[in-house]
C-alpha cells in the first residue's frame, strides 16, 4: 500500500482513538439502537505466515499474493446494531474492483463482493470479529477457463478494529483497520484493509 | 368409561408411533428411526444436511430397515387410519402442505453455500484453473393469503416452492442406489438426475416442487348444553413435481399433478358422549407433459414402490367415523393403490371396546385387481388388552394380519421396456405380540413379531445397481423381530402435567433401544455385481442383526439441551457379505444446543462412527470423526432468522467413496423470514 496513504490512515485512527468517543455504549440491554455505516478505504493482499492447508511446493515457491493483486479502493455499507450491553452486531456489504496480474503477467481484473456478519465489543472503539463470504468474478473474459471467470464464492473470517468516532449530531466519523482470512486452498489468502467510517444513527 | 377408552386409545397411539423416540430425538431435530424424514424434508436441520452431505449412512434404512419394517405393523396401519390427517400429506414420500388439511405456517427461506476451499486466488499464482467446489442453494417458501368471502366462508390461496440444490457431490452414487437407479453410468452424463433437476449440478431428486392451492373453508362452533364444532374444507390446486424413477428418462420426469381434496369434519361432546366424524375425499392424478407417458410412469412408480416404500403415490378416498361415547369406532377406507399392478382396496374397520379393559380391532379388507377383476381378501385382527394401576398403565396386544393379492402383475424391466411377468399370488402375514407399560417417570415397551412374505426381493437395489434386469423375482422370506425399548425420565417437576413455560424443569432422560432381527430367505435369486466381484448363488441366505442404542438427553433449562447417543450394531449371516454394504458397528453422537436471550443460538455436534465395508466396491471406509456447528440469530421477534452452518469442519478432503468426490468442509449461510 502506498506509504503516504497508510500514514494518513494511521494518523486518522490514532487521532480518533485519542479524541473520539463511543456513541452507543450507553445503550441499555434490549434498547436496540442501530446505525447505518458507510466506509471507504483500501484493501490489499497481506502475506504473513499464511496457514498452509495441504500446501504444495508449487504454492510455497510461488510469489506472494501481494505481487499478483494490487491495492484497490473498497466501499462498504452496513448496519451496526446495539446487541447486548457493550456488544454490537455488525452486518456489512462491501465491494472492490481488484486489479490482478497472474504469474504469466496477464491482467485479470476482478469484482470482489464481501458479505460480513459478526459482533463487536465496544471498548475504546470497537473490537470486531465475524465471518465473511467472498464473491469473486473476473470483470472480463479470460483467455483460459478459470474459476475466477465464473461466479465463485468462498468463506472466511475477519478481525476489525474501529476507532472511537467524532460525533456531529447523528453523524459520526472514525476509521478502522481490518484483516480478512479467506479459506482458500491449498493456502488461506490474507487481506488487510484500512478505511474511513461514517455512521448515521437510524434509531 | 369414556375417559378409560380415551386412555386406551392414547396408549395405543403411544405404543404404535414411537412417540418416545420422537420426543428425545426432537432435541436434536433428528429422527433416527425414520430415514425417510431425511428424504422427505428438504434438510433444514444441520445434522440432516450433514448426513446428506456426508457418507451414505442414510442408505442403511433403505437396505435394511425397509425390508424388515415393510408391512410389518398393523398397528401402524391402524394408527394412520385413525389419525385423521394422514390423507395426502404424503406425496411421493414427502410432506406436502398442498394436500394437508392442517394449515402450515408460512415461511420463506433461502440458503446458499459452498464447499470450503476454492483455490480462487491461487489461480493467479499458478495461472492454472483450480478445482471447483460444489455450491449449493436451498429455497423454500410457503405463503398463504386468506380473506373472508361471505358469511363464515374463507378463501385461501397457498403458494409453495421448494428447491434443494447441489448439497454435495460426495454422495451422488448413494443417491442413485437409494432411489433405485440402475443406470450407474447416468451420473456421468448430462441427462442424469444430478444435472436435470438442479440449477448448479447435483440435486436431491424429488426435491423440486411448486404448487398453487385454492381452498375454501368454513368453520362453526356451537356451545351450550353440548359443544359442537363443524369444519368444512375444500381444496383444489395444482402441483408440479419432479420425479425420478428407475425407468423415466430424466427430461420426461416432470409431472403436473392437479389435485382436489375436500374434507367434512365435525366433532362434539355432551357429558361423556364424544363424537367425531371425518369424511375426506380427494384425488390427484399424474400426467406427464407427454400424456402418452401417463400409464408408463404409473407402471414405473408401481415398480418403484417395491423398492422404496416411502415413495407411495396413491389416489385416495378415506372415510372415518368414531364414536367413543358408544365405545365403538368404525370406519372405512378406500385406496386405489398401485403397489403391484393396480388394485382397489376397501377396508371396513370395526373396533370394539369391552369395559375399557380389552380392545378388539377387526379389519377385513377387500381388494379388487383392476387388471384381472379378481377379488382378494385381507384379514386383520388386533387385540389390545389394557390394564391401569394407580401410577402405572399397561397395554398388551396381539395382532395378526395378512395380505393377499391374487393375480398381481409383476413388472419386469428389460432393455428400456417394462414387461409383465406371470401373474402370481402374493402373500404376506405378520403376527405381533406387544407389551407396553408406563408411568410419568418410566416407560417400557417390547414386541415380538414374525413375518412372512413372498413379494419383495430385498436385493433389488443391488441388482439394479448391477444392471440385472429381472429384479422382481420369486422368493420367500421369513423373519423374526424382537424389539425392547425402555426409558426413564427424571425431572425436577412433572413436565407432563405442568406445561407452564415459565418454569424450567431440569430434565434427564435415559432411553435404551434394543432389537434383534433374523431374516431367512428361500428361493432368492442370485445376482452378480457390475465387476463380477460379488456372486450370490446361495439358495437359503440369512440376515441377522443385533442393535443396541442408548440415548441420554439432558435439559437443565430451556436454554440448554444436550443429547448423547451410543449405538452398537452387529450384523451377521450369509447374505450380508452380498448386500451393498455392512454398517458401522459403533456410532457416537453428541448434540448440544445453547440458546441465549439475545436470540443467538449455538449448536455444536460431534459424531464418530467406526469403519464399515462397501461390499460392492470391496472398499473399507475408515473410522472417522465429524464436527458440525450451527450459529443462528433470531431478530424482529423471531420473524427473521439468520444462520450459518459449518458442516464437517475437520474434514481433510479425503475421498471416502470410490464413486464420489472428496469429503469436504461445507459452509452455508441462510435467512428465513415470515411475513
Amino acid at each position: 500500500m502506498n506509504s503516504g496513504l497508510s500514514f494518513i490512515f494511521i494518523c486518522l485512527i490514532a487521532s480518533a482513538t485519542l479524541f473520539g468517543a463511543n456513541l452507543i455504549d450507553d445503550c441499555q440491554p434490549w434498547e436496540c439502537k442501530g446505525g447505518l455505516l458507510t466506509s471507504l478505504g483500501v484493501i490489499t493482499p497481506f502475506s504473513f505466515s499464511p496457514k498452509l492447508v495441504n500446501s504444495t511446493s508449487e504454492i510455497k515457491n510461488a510469489k506472494p499474493l501481494s505481487d499478483h493483486i494490487q491495492p484497490a479502493a473498497i466501499f462498504g455499507m452496513g448496519l451496526e446494531l446495539n446487541y447486548f450491553n457493550q456488544i454490537e452486531m455488525d452486518l456489512k456489504l462491501q465491494y472492490a474492483r481488484l486489479d490482478a496480474i497472474n504469474s504469466e503477467t496477464e491482467v485479470v481484473p476482478l469484482h470482489l463482493v464481501l458479505v460480513e456478519a459478526g459482533y463487536s465489543y465496544v471498548f475504546y472503539g470497537r473490537w470486531g470479529a465475524g465471518l465473511g463470504m467472498h464473491f469473486i468474478r473476473a470483470r472480463s473474459t479470460l483467455d483460459r477457463p478459470m474459476l475466477l471467470e465464473d461466479n465463485e464464492s468462498d468463506f472466511g473470517h475477519y478481525l476489525r478494529y474501529s476507532s472511537l468516532r467524532y460525533k456531529f449530531s447523528d453523524v459520526s466519523l472514525g476509521a478502522g483497520i481490518t484483516h480478512w482470512s479467506v479459506w482458500t486452498k491449498p493456502a488461506w489468502s490474507q487481506f488487510i484493509g484500512i478505511e474511513i467510517q461514517g455512521s448515521y444513527l437510524l434509531w | 368409561m369414556v375417559s378409560r377408552f380415551m386412555s386406551v386409545f392414547l396408549c395405543f397411539l403411544i405404543m404404535t408411533t414411537h412417540i418416545w423416540s420422537n420426543e428425545i430425538d426432537s432435541l436434536s431435530g433428528l429422527d433416527s428411526h425414520s430415514t425417510s424424514t431425511i428424504v422427505q424434508n428438504y434438510g433444514e436441520d444441520l445434522i440432516t444436511r450433514a448426513i446428506i452431505a456426508g457418507e451414505p449412512v442414510y442408505a442403511r434404512q433403505n437396505t435394511q430397515k425397509a425390508f424388515w419394517r415393510r408391512g410389518l405393523s398393523p398397528f401402524n396401519k391402524m394408527n394412520s387410519f385413525l389419525s385423521g390427517d394422514s390423507i395426502g400429506s404424503l406425496l411421493l414420500g414427502r410432506q406436502t402442505p398442498a394436500l394437508s388439511m392442517t394449515p402450515w405456517n408460512s415461511s420463506n427461506a433461502i440458503s446458499i453455500g459452498n464447499e470450503v476451499g476454492d483455490p480462487l486466488y491461487q489461480e493467479l499464482r499458478k495461472s492454472q484453473p483450480g478445482a471447483n467446489r460444489t455450491p449449493s442453494i436451498l429455497l423454500h417458501g410457503t405463503q398463504s393469503f386468506r380473506w373472508k368471502s361471505f358469511g363464515d366462508l374463507q378463501t385461501k390461496i397457498d403458494l409453495g416452492f421448494e428447491q434443494v440444490d447441489h448439497m454435495s457431490s460426495q454422495s451422488s452414487s448413494e443417491k442413485f442406489i437409494r432411489l433405485g437407479h440402475n443406470r450407474v453410468d447416468h451420473k456421468k452424463t448430462l441427462d442424469s438426475p444430478e444435472n436435470a433437476h438442479a440449477w448448479f449440478g447435483e440435486n436431491l431428486p424429488t426435491s423440486s416442487m411448486m404448487y398453487v392451492d385454492l381452498s375454501f373453508e368454513s368453520q362453526k362452533q356451537y356451545s351450550g348444553i353440548a359443544e359442537y364444532a363443524h369444519r368444512t374444507h375444500f381444496k383444489k390446486g395444482f402441483l408440479w413435481y419432479r420425479v425420478d424413477t428407475a425407468y423415466t428418462k430424466w427430461d420426461e420426469s416432470s409431472l403436473e399433478i392437479p389435485f382436489q381434496v375436500s374434507q367434512l369434519y365435525s366433532q362434539g361432546h355432551y357429558k361423556k358422549f364424544y363424537y367425531e366424524n371425518q369424511l375426506i375425499l380427494g384425488e390427484y392424478q399424474y400426467f406427464d407433459e407427454n400424456k402418452n407417458l401417463n400409464s408408463e410412469i404409473e407402471s414405473e412408480l408401481d415398480a418403484e414402490l417395491d423398492i422404496s416404500p416411502e415413495i407411495n403415490p396413491k389416489p385416495f378416498q378415506q372415510n372415518q367415523f368414531r364414536s367413543f361415547g358408544l365405545e365403538l369406532a368404525q370406519g372405512s377406507e378406500w385406496q386405489s393403490t398401485s403397489r403391484i399392478g393396480i388394485h382397489d382396496i376397501q377396508i371396513p374397520n370395526i373396533s370394539i371396546s369391552l369395559g375399557g379393559l380389552h380392545y378388539y380391532d377387526v379389519n377385513i379388507a377387500k381388494k379388487k385387481d383392476l387388471n384381472t377383476s379378481k377379488d382378494s381378501v385381507l384379514p386383520r385382527l388386533n387385540l389390545v388388552f389394557f390394564e391401569s394401576g394407580y401410577k402405572t398403565q399397561t397395554i398388551s396386544g396381539f395382532s395378526l394380519s395378512g395380505d393377499q393379492l391374487i393375480g398381481g402383475d409383476l413388472g419386469r424391466y428389460q432393455e428400456d421396456s417394462l414387461f409383465t411377468q406371470h401373474p402370481k399370488t402374493i402373500m404376506s402375514y405378520a403376527t405381533t405380540l406387544s407389551y407396553a407399560s408406563y408411568s410419568n417417570k418410566w416407560e417400557l415397551q417390547g414386541s415380538i413379531s414374525h413375518n412372512y412374505t413372498n413379494s419383495l426381493n430385498p436385493l433389488a437395489s443391488a441388482q439394479r445397481l448391477s444392471g440385472q434386469d429381472n429384479y422382481l423375482s420369486d422368493y420367500e422370506a421369513n423373519w423374526l423381530e424382537i424389539e425392547l425399548e425402555n426409558r426413564f425420565n427424571f425431572s425436577s417437576q412433572d413436565s407432563i402435567s405442568d406445561r407452564n413455560p415459565n418454569r424450567t424443569p431440569n430434565t434427564f432422560i435415559y432411553q435404551n433401544y434394543l432389537s434383534f432381527t433374523h431374516k431367512y430367505f428361500n428361493g432368492l435369486d442370485g445376482f452378480k455385481s457390475e465387476n463380477n466381484q460379488i456372486k450370490n448363488q446361495n439358495q437359503s441366505p440369512e440376515l441377522s442383526s443385533f442393535q443396541e442404542a442408548i440415548k441420554l438427553a439432558w435439559k437443565p433449562a430451556h436454554k440448554v439441551q444436550s443429547l448423547s447417543q451410543v449405538q452398537y450394531e452387529k450384523s451377521w449371516g450369509t447374505l450380508w457379505s452380498q448386500m451393498y454394504m455392512t454398517f458401522p458397528q459403533w456410532q457416537l453422537y453428541q448434540y448440544l444446543h445453547i440458546q441465549f436471550d439475545t436470540g443467538l443460538s449455538l449448536i455444536p455436534i460431534y459424531s464418530w462412527k467406526s469403519s464399515y465395508h462397501l461390499n460392492f466396491y470391496q472398499t473399507t471406509i475408515p473410522a472417522r470423526h465429524q464436527i458440525h456447528l450451527k450459529v443462528s440469530q433470531s431478530l424482529l421477534k423471531n420473524r427473521l432468522n439468520l444462520w450459518i452452518e459449518m458442516i464437517n469442519i475437520i474434514s481433510d478432503d479425503e475421498k471416502l467413496h470410490p464413486e464420489a468426490n472428496e469429503d469436504r468442509f461445507r459452509t452455508l449461510i441462510g435467512v428465513q423470514f415470515n411475513f
